[in-house]
């Protein structure tokens, strides 16, 4: 049975056509995941059968009745729950309180929290939620967090879930303990659309998958009659190439060398807690990790943009740890930060002008004191067509680009800077697949050309498909060194705070006993 | 080329259009109040464009406006809020009278040339405090400078008072400057001095310097956003002290010229509001320094019209200050307006990116 039937949807937002006879349907008791790109509209669709956008043309029939979405209170009404990519918890209050307040309406003025945490205990031993309704939000994990948010949707009886996102800031482990959940929900009778465009989180946990691009539906197929290249396909429109694309190559001498380096996150407590490794020419060396492990502050404090409290960064055996960011550019380190909006570029300034900064008190593109205007003219025409960015005009703002291109456009710098050593922080962020396979595709390229790359991502996909070594880091400390056939379980593991030793001592504990029993 | 030109058209049409529905404003206040409009408008306009000799004082008038103007659209473009140009404006008046009553020996171009460098070293030292505040300590620099703004009148009501006191005056006011010192007229039968061709020369070159050297470059990146500024490795807090000096040092120019070229001593009014009226020049030029010579022009008009107005017509100078706060207004909605427009503009990409 169809409870969501959506046909021929309509939205434009002015001249802009973001969705476009859409057809839509979910079944009764599927996981069904909508996949697309980024702009593919697929969450226009879905706060148009949330209520939060108003559709230009179509219907949308719940339950085989036509209903006019015109609120989410009226979704609500008709058993709809949208879980937003971004928690909306109040951290000082308990699980249960958060789950009261977007209930005011159905329990009137009087508090009944009792009743209330005896309902969302019973929901939690149902779906294996393990969520206790006394604990804080802040101090539970955001795997839990994430539950919570479901939970909230579920108490207001719910029968249909949409999760836009939500694995997004989850570790491996927590990504699995999530769809279990979601599939025993499934199994009690409620239908789940997932939004994503993870095509391994499609292929591993759902039943059917609709793909969207440009606003359009290429089509819905059963997750079972299908492959991640067929999906990628269809998102694309052409085949793309994610996998590993790494020659074997035997890596150099070393370019970047940190020795037992400490580094204070902005309150002044430790967030990088004796850190050493090196980084050799020719090879790619990952660092993986949860969020919010020391990561950020370690690319910063590589860069020189965070002060080192102790230990060092040396860049072909030079010692910057107490020098400022242009002597590190200067010494040959390219940056990719991991905030393009607000590290990376000027949004006001022309491309032209965002592909000089760094270099813009050197020749050709300053003489002197004065710039050189046609220099930097000609080095953005240049760079704009060698590495796609569109629109193909130096002149255009920086801010008017879409995402993807703003990343090319720091990429296009760093790389024709010429740099030595490439540190890229979660370089395909927000990106679309064309866009994380073209910037996957230059740091394999600066590995070739024998420049030393450290990349740091959250994206355990791309560290695992673009790494020679992998270091995992929690709590600012380095679990352990792996290489990219790692399993994933254990790579999860140590993201949680396993050390790779005891891991090691482990298994070897468990072999010596079974030999002794 | 062409776009350029209408680059340049796009840039000046708002303000141009700000300017006319405030005059058309203001004659209707003129008219709701029961005063001759159109008269009044004549004798604004008589005031400045009769003849070359009240045509040169308007140019005066605009003088300190222009200096005072640059200097608040310099430090707008690399986001330091310069709101001190008042009291850096004071600060250069004070240094120019010093040196125009104590080195009354020296020949008269070289004493001028050190009046104005005097004014620019004290404005720029009453800028680069402020700057050295919030590099260093991250104050607020909209709040020092205000401060300043107080030190330096308080200062100057102490100098007129005491060490500089005139006492053949009846007011409290400095000494004269030594007359080899006082600035030439460049026009007969006019008062006009070379401070507003000065100034039209400091904005062409601060024009060159913010939009074609790398230092305008690294200005315009820490003034737009100085995280990426930073990362890019532009020295943001060096070129922030920077800016604030150079800000500081035009407008104490322009005190040099007021004193040098006009009022030939110190007083505690010196200024009338010129660093404040300057931020409104400078907004309406849209922080352009090139623009800052019209916009100064236009304020110093109203200025020099106003008295005139007050005089035929029976309508209080104030009103000048009316049709200033107008202007102001409809500019302020023109760069509203502007602000919301490219919102709404980078609205959807950025939804697109955000949700899904």
């Amino acid at each position: 049975m169809n409870v969501v039937e959506m046909h021929g949807i309509y939205k434009y937002f002015g001249s802009f056509c973001a969705n476009k006879n859409i057809e839509f349907t979910l079944k009764q008791g599927e996981v069904h995941a909508l996949l697309g790109e980024n702009g593919a509209g697929k969450s226009t669709l879905m706060n148009i059968l949330y209520g939060l956008y108003g559709h230009d043309e179509g219907h949308i029939l719940i339950n085989g009745e036509e209903v006019h979405m015109s609120s989410p209170s009226v979704a609500i009404q008709h058993g709809i729950g949208m879980v937003h990519q971004h928690f909306m918890l109040i951290p000082q209050l308990t699980v249960t309180q958060n789950i009261f307040l977007g209930m005011d309406k159905e329990t009137g003025i009087v508090l009944h929290l009792k009743e209330l945490e005896k309902r969302v205990k019973e929901l939690n031993d149902r779906f294996g939620f393990n969520v206790e309704p006394q604990s804080l939000i802040w101090q539970i994990p955001v795997g839990v967090q994430q539950k919570v948010e479901i939970l909230k949707v579920l108490m207001r009886n719910a029968k249909i879930l949409i999760l836009d996102e939500p694995t997004a800031v989850l570790t491996p482990h927590e990504v699995e303990e999530l769809f279990t959940s979601i599939r025993m929900l499934a199994d009690s009778g409620y239908s789940i659309i997932l939004i994503t465009h993870k095509m391994s989180e499609v292929m591993t946990y759902t039943d059917r998958v609709t793909v969207m691009r440009l606003g359009e539906v290429i089509g819905t197929v059963d997750v079972k009659d299908t492959t991640e290249q067929e999906l990628a396909h269809m998102m694309v429109g052409r085949d793309v190439h994610l996998e590993r694309q790494l020659q074997p190559q035997e890596p150099g001498k070393p370019l970047l060398e940190l020795s037992d380096l400490h580094v204070n996150n902005d309150k002044g407590l430790p967030a990088v807690d004796g850190i050493s490794f090196s980084v050799h020419a020719g090879e790619i060396v990952g660092i993986a990790g949860v969020d919010g492990n020391g990561q950020l502050e370690l690319g910063e404090a590589i860069v020189g943009g965070r002060k080192i409290e102790s230990g060092d960064v040396r860049l072909e055996g030079g010692s910057v740890s107490k020098s400022s960011i242009r002597r590190h550019l200067d010494m040959g380190l390219a940056h990719i930060p991991d905030d393009r909006l607000t590290k990376g570029l000027v949004l006001q300034f022309p491309i032209k002008q965002n592909l000089i900064m760094g270099s813009q008190r050197k020749e050709p593109f300053a003489h002197g004191l004065m710039s050189d205007n046609k220099a930097i003219s000609k080095h953005g025409e240049k760079l704009v067509h060698d590495f796609d960015i569109r629109p193909h005009d130096p002149e255009y703002l920086a801010g008017g680009l879409s995402g993807g291109n703003q990343q090319k456009v720091i990429l296009a710098r760093e790389v024709s800077r010429d740099p030595k050593v490439m540190l890229a922080i979660q370089p395909t962020r927000g990106l679309d697949i064309g866009a994380i396979e073209f910037v996957r595709s230059k740091l394999v390229e600066e590995r070739s050309k024998g420049k030393a790359v450290l990349l740091i991502s959250t994206d355990l996909d791309e560290i695992r498909s673009l790494s020679d070594r992998i270091l995992v880091m929690h709590g600012g400390q380095v679990m352990g060194e792996v290489g990219p056939d790692v399993a994933v379980d254990d790579l999860g593991l140590m993201m949680a705070g396993k050390r790779l030793d005891d891991m090691k001592a482990e298994a070897a504990g468990t072999v010596e006993g079974g030999a002794e029993g | 080329m062409k776009e350029k030109m209408t680059g340049y058209l796009q840039s000046i049409w708002k303000p141009l259009l700000a300017v006319f529905f405030s005059i058309a404003c203001s004659w209707l206040l003129l008219t709701v109040f029961g005063y001759p409009a159109n008269d009044a408008f004549v004798s604004l306009w008589e005031a400045s464009f009769k003849n070359l000799r009240v045509f040169g004082n308007t140019l005066n008038k605009a003088c300190p406006l222009l200096f005072t103007g640059i200097a608040v659209a310099i430090g707008n473009r690399g986001s330091v809020f310069n709101i001190g140009a008042e009291g850096q404006f004071i600060m250069g008046c004070a240094a120019a009278t010093w040196v125009g009553i104590t080195f009354t020996g020296m020949p008269g171009p070289l004493l001028m040339v050190v009046m104005v460098l005097a004014g620019a070293l004290a404005g720029a030292a009453w800028g680069f405090v402020p700057g050295l505040l919030k590099t260093k300590f991250s104050i607020s620099e909209i709040i020092t400078t205000i401060m300043f703004n107080y030190i330096a009148l308080q200062l100057v009501g102490y100098l007129v008072r005491n060490p500089m006191r005139d006492l053949n005056q009846a007011e409290p006011q400095s000494y004269t400057i030594a007359e080899q010192g006082f600035m030439p007229y460049l026009i007969e039968k006019t008062k006009l001095h070379p401070g507003f061709v000065v100034g039209c020369i400091a904005a062409v070159l601060i024009y060159i310097l913010l939009f074609k050297t790398y230092f305008g470059y690294e200005v315009r990146a820490v003034g737009y956003n100085s995280t990426a500024a930073k990362y890019g490795g532009i020295n943001v807090s060096r070129t922030m002290i920077s800016t604030m000096l150079i800000s500081g040092a035009l407008a104490g120019i322009g005190g040099a010229f007021e004193v040098a070229g006009s009022a030939h001593y110190l007083y505690e009014k010196i200024s009338n509001g010129y660093g404040y009226t300057a931020i409104a020049v400078a907004i309406l030029a849209n922080n352009n320094p090139i623009g800052v010579i019209l916009s100064s022009l236009l304020f110093g008009f109203l200025a020099s019209g106003s008295t005139a107005m007050q005089r035929n017509i029976g309508v209080s100078s104030s009103f000048a200050d009316i049709v200033q706060g107008i202007i102001i207004i409809f500019v302020a909605v023109a760069a509203v307006s502007r602000v919301k427009k490219k919102r709404t503009a980078d609205k959807k990409p950025v939804l697109k990116e955000a949700k899904q």
